[in-house]
């Protein structure tokens, strides 16, 4: 048996050893650890940079009332990102399963083309899912553009499913039987949380209210980047995703509409982006690496 | 003679690149090393996920040496009165660095030139594959590029090792920023991390031992041969899935095939559900009775040697678990929503922007086939209630899923299936997308065909309509694929009358532009695909009426003209030699009246000549006309091929425009009543074929 809490820990040491520095999640709603200040910002600009942490991730429209036992309204992920991507970044991954105890003689591993796009943050990547005896373990990323920006050097991002994998070295089906410690489930744990939020995303959430909510916040954002404030301005980018994010599960949203919200919020993250770089460039930013 | 050996290895390339990308690079080195004299006597290139590369064997060891003419001043500046060179001449000897004494009269571009011949010695082929080997991998398309590390290099994949070899030794190069070197790697997880290579000749053999097929062809034989072995040991067989095996040959650098589990729950759902739903998702192939149902048991293509714990085997089974309840939940769903109430929600999914919904689309489908059904002797109420649902599975939970697309219509008829309706109302739902393609099989039934082409006809007609119209390699909305159909089946269905679509679609409003041309343009390629050749496509629709396309019985024509064609060869070369001659002579005239009273005496040589050509006709004309009113085309043209020697003495004997200024009455009507003949003539073969496009195949 493998816990889902030695399971992280595992994860920490082996890219800490990698030398990534480990870092936290950060304190707001997010569909992807992706949109974390500490991926989104870092993999701008020229400074080389190396960190992992884990991130809880939100979707509401992948609530399934704690009933479906692979498909949860939250779950975490494990991510990794390197700048610039080292020569033998495939091989320090699968040492990195191994590491979990995954013996990687015995099982199909493969890479399968999958590239990745987050239109609300204008990035996308090109890479691979990797299969584990047919289970997406890994999303594998080369990042190509981030904020609308080209991306030189290039940042390569390793995204575990903390759940799947879990899943996988355990040899269970269902999600709310993982085990997170010896003494508690994932279920005891998860499942009233899946269940309520289940409920507000579907059926409780006020889409006049999350309307209001995703103006103020676009315009918020749009204050504070005119003040200078980038960091707090990509706050409530964030917080407008998330409120988009709600009212695309609570089928508030026309299909012609949904662009011009995806592109709305797009726009917030690339000034975000443009008003990093600058700061980078006239020496505000911390260096780092 | 030497073999060169390139392979660039790289992190893995998406398995639909993988063929194209092995091809270009061959073919781009291969030409670039021929035009500069070193062309390989044999090649061989291969691909894998983590490799792209080549053997050339038989390759020169260098460069033949090869006399150059250089040229320079015109020989007007470069030659004096006394036949000295000048000082033009002189500069250019030096600049160039030879001896002025070289220096001789060239053929330069504009004239005669002041020159001199040298010898160019060969390079040897390293040097050369230095620089060509990066121009290749440079000038390489690619459908998604990326960049890497520092970001300095474009490719599909990042690179991360090169091989370069000719014999023994290694050929100093650079790709992508990396270096070359003799040393490959092995399978990923099963081969060693470091594979040196002692010479090019040794490469397939030394990775073969490291757990890599590098030749695709030798995978897709792996694979090929164990999913028919590991079928046939469960007593059935695989589909071919030509699509799939491709797929998997390219993910894999040491295929094999291992068999797993359905578990026993999921053989209920239909079996077109089930191989779809492991096909999309897992990429698995279905072991099926030859009848074609499921047996329980899938099998999936692993990289690497196999699966001796079996764990692998227990993975793929758990995720194929789950995957199954979900494809039953959906279909399960769907099923018990009676078809006739999901037709309010086609309102909702768009067809077209200009074009509305397909709700909008199922009632003109329905139209289309109350006019089609009595022409195919179809049951109307059936025809018109498959049109009108046949769009309603586009709005089951199990379309929408993207895996399960591909069964958009198929699930249409399993749930008419289920809810009770008649075989030949769910059969036409099942088949309506039907055929594909070239190949595909028909829909069944007339009432199938019937509701096929009235989808078809929907379409073309309506993205037509609105100018959406494909052009080069854009089709966004398969407007090919559907004229294809639509020729099929009106030239090939069982139930399908003869029947003009120039009319047929210009009765419910003008025919939009393009659209018969577009058609007839598929049913060529229909025709060429079966053998045809392009000279008979030609001569059936250039007599075909202009505004009018009866595919099916100009396909009749088409295909006697060509099996006639074949039994008289000689007797078609030499019509069609008269037939050029006529219609040239014919050009611009009027109709004219044939009076028989007007030829010349017999005993005169052309007065002979025209009334054999008359009689002739007049003595095929009764029965060639009968037949091709019976569309019995081939018989009529037997008929009609006896009158070849009268033409042929009609062309040698008589002078046709024997009055060409119209000077003289006499001649003038003789020449009239002479064309007047001709036209009748040409008329009667038309009825099948413009004789004048048949191109002679005897000198």
């Amino acid at each position: 048996m493998v816990t889902l809490q030695d399971l992280v820990e595992k994860m920490k040491g082996f890219w800490a050893g990698e030398g990534c520095l480990i870092a936290e999640p950060y304190d707001l709603e997010k569909g992807a650890g992706t949109m974390n200040p500490e991926t989104f910002f870092r993999v701008l600009g020229p400074h080389p940079y190396a960190s992992a942490y884990v991130e809880p991730c939100r979707r509401p429209r992948d609530g399934r009332y704690g009933e479906n036992p692979q498909r949860v309204e939250k779950h975490h992920q494990f991510q990794v990102i390197v700048k610039p991507s080292p020569d033998d970044i495939q091989e320090r991954y699968l040492r990195s399963l191994e590491a979990f105890g995954i013996v990687l003689g015995d099982h199909d591993v493969r890479f399968e083309e999958d590239n990745w796009e987050a239109p609300t943050l204008g990035a996308w990547g090109v890479g691979w899912q990797v299969m584990l005896d047919g289970t997406e373990i890994t999303q594998f990323t080369y990042f190509q553009q981030a904020g609308g920006f080209d991306l030189k050097p290039v940042t390569v991002e390793i995204t575990y499913g903390i759940e799947r994998l879990c899943m996988f070295l355990n040899g269970i089906g269902d999600v709310f039987a993982l085990p997170w410690n010896e003494r508690f489930t994932y279920g005891d744990l998860r499942r009233e949380a899946e269940r309520q939020f289940s409920v507000y995303d579907f059926e409780e959430a006020r889409t006049d209210l999350c309307i209001r909510w995703f103006d103020e916040y676009e315009a918020e954002s749009r204050r504070l980047l005119e003040a200078g404030l980038y960091l707090p301005a990509y706050d409530f980018c964030l917080k407008a995703s998330h409120t988009f994010n709600i009212l695309d599960a609570r089928g508030a949203i026309s299909v012609a509409a949904r662009a011009d919200y995806i592109k709305r919020v797009r726009r917030l993250a690339c000034a975000a982006a443009e008003a990093y770089l600058n700061a980078l460039e006239a020496g505000k930013e911390a260096r780092r690496g | 003679m030497a073999d060169f050996l390139l392979e660039i290895g790289t992190e893995e390339i998406p398995a639909a690149m993988v063929a194209g990308l092995q091809a270009e690079l061959h073919d781009r080195l291969r030409e670039a090393l021929a035009s500069r004299g070193l062309p390989p006597a044999s090649t061989r290139p291969f691909g894998a996920p983590r490799r792209l590369g080549l053997l050339f064997s038989g390759l020169p060891e260098r460069q033949e040496d090869r006399r150059e003419t250089v040229a320079g001043p015109p020989l007007a500046a470069a030659r004096d009165d006394q036949g000295r060179w000048t000082q033009a001449a002189l500069g250019f000897a030096r600049k160039q660095g030879v001896d002025p004494a070289a220096l001789q009269v060239v053929e330069g571009p504009r004239g005669p030139c002041v020159g001199f011949v040298r010898n160019v010695p060969g390079r040897p082929t390293a040097e050369i594959l230095a620089e060509e080997v990066p121009r290749a991998v440079e000038a390489l398309f690619l459908p998604k590029a990326m960049r890497w590390g520092g970001g300095d290099h474009l490719f599909v994949r990042p690179v991360r090792w090169v091989v370069a070899l000719l014999d023994g030794e290694a050929v100093d190069l650079a790709v992508k920023g990396v270096p070359s070197g003799r040393t490959s790697r092995g399978h990923r997880i099963h081969g060693p991390a470091a594979v040196e290579l002692p010479r090019a000749g040794a490469y397939f053999e030394l990775l073969q031992a490291a757990r890599v097929l590098a030749d695709p062809e030798e995978r897709r034989r792996k694979v090929a041969e164990e999913l028919q072995a590991e079928a046939a040991r469960r007593g059935g067989r695989v589909a071919p899935d030509p699509e799939l095996l491709d797929k998997m040959v390219h993910l894999c650098e040491w295929p094999t095939v291992i068999a797993g589990e359905i578990p026993a729950e999921f053989l209920s759902l239909p079996t077109e559900v089930l191989v779809t739903c492991l096909r999309e998702h897992q990429n698995f192939f279905v072991v099926r009775h030859a009848a074609g149902e499921a047996l329980p048991a899938f099998l999936a293509v692993v990289d690497g040697p196999g699966d001796p714990k079996g764990l692998i085997r227990r993975g793929l089974e758990n995720v194929s678990r789950s995957r199954l309840s979900d494809a039953r939940f959906f279909f399960e769903h769907d099923v018990k929503v009676p078809l006739e109430d999901r037709l309010e929600s086609l309102r909702g999914i768009l067809f077209h922007p200009k074009l509305g919904s397909y709700h909008d689309k199922a009632l003109r489908m329905e139209a289309l086939a109350r006019r089609l059904a009595p022409l195919f002797g179809a049951p109307e109420d059936e025809a018109a209630w498959a049109a009108r649902h046949a769009k309603c599975d586009l709005a089951s939970l199990l379309v929408q899923e993207k895996e399960f697309t591909s069964l958009q219509g198929i699930a249409g008829g399993l749930y008419a299936r289920a809810q009770g309706r008649p075989e030949t109302v769910w059969q036409a739902l099942y088949d309506h997308y039907r055929p594909l393609s070239l190949e595909d099989d028909l829909p069944r039934g007339a009432v199938g065909a019937v509701t096929a082409l009235a989808d078809k006809l929907d379409t073309l007609r309506e993205m037509f309509g609105i100018g959406q119209v494909p052009s080069g390699s854009k089709d966004p909305f398969a407007l090919r694929r559907a004229a294809l159909g639509v020729v099929r089946i009106l030239a090939r269905h069982p139930a399908a009358p003869p029947l003009d679509l120039g009319a047929f679609l210009g009765e419910a409003g003008p025919l939009p532009e393009g659209l018969l041309p577009f058609l007839e343009g598929r049913l060529r390629f229909l025709w060429e695909q079966e053998g045809l050749s392009y000279d008979e496509i030609n001569a059936v629709l250039a007599a075909a009426p202009a505004g009018s396309l009866d595919v099916q019985t100009l396909t009749r024509q088409a295909e006697d003209l060509h099996a006639v064609r074949a039994g008289h060869a000689e007797d078609f070369d030499h019509l069609a030699v008269a037939f050029k001659r006529a219609r040239n002579i014919l050009k611009g005239q009027p109709p004219l009246p044939l009076e028989p009273a007007l030829f010349l005496p017999e005993a005169d040589r052309e007065g002979a000549g025209e009334r054999a050509l008359h009689a002739a006709f007049e003595a095929v004309r009764g029965e060639a006309e009968g037949l091709f009113a019976e569309g019995r085309f081939a018989e009529g043209l037997r008929v009609l091929a006896r009158v070849r020697p009268a033409v042929d003495r009609f062309f040698d004997d008589v002078l046709v425009m024997c009055d060409p200024e119209g000077r003289d009455p006499g001649k003038s009507a003789l020449q009239r009543n002479r064309l007047a003949l001709l036209q009748r003539l040409v008329a009667l073969f038309g009825r099948v074929a413009d004789f004048s496009e048949i191109v002679p195949r005897e000198g």
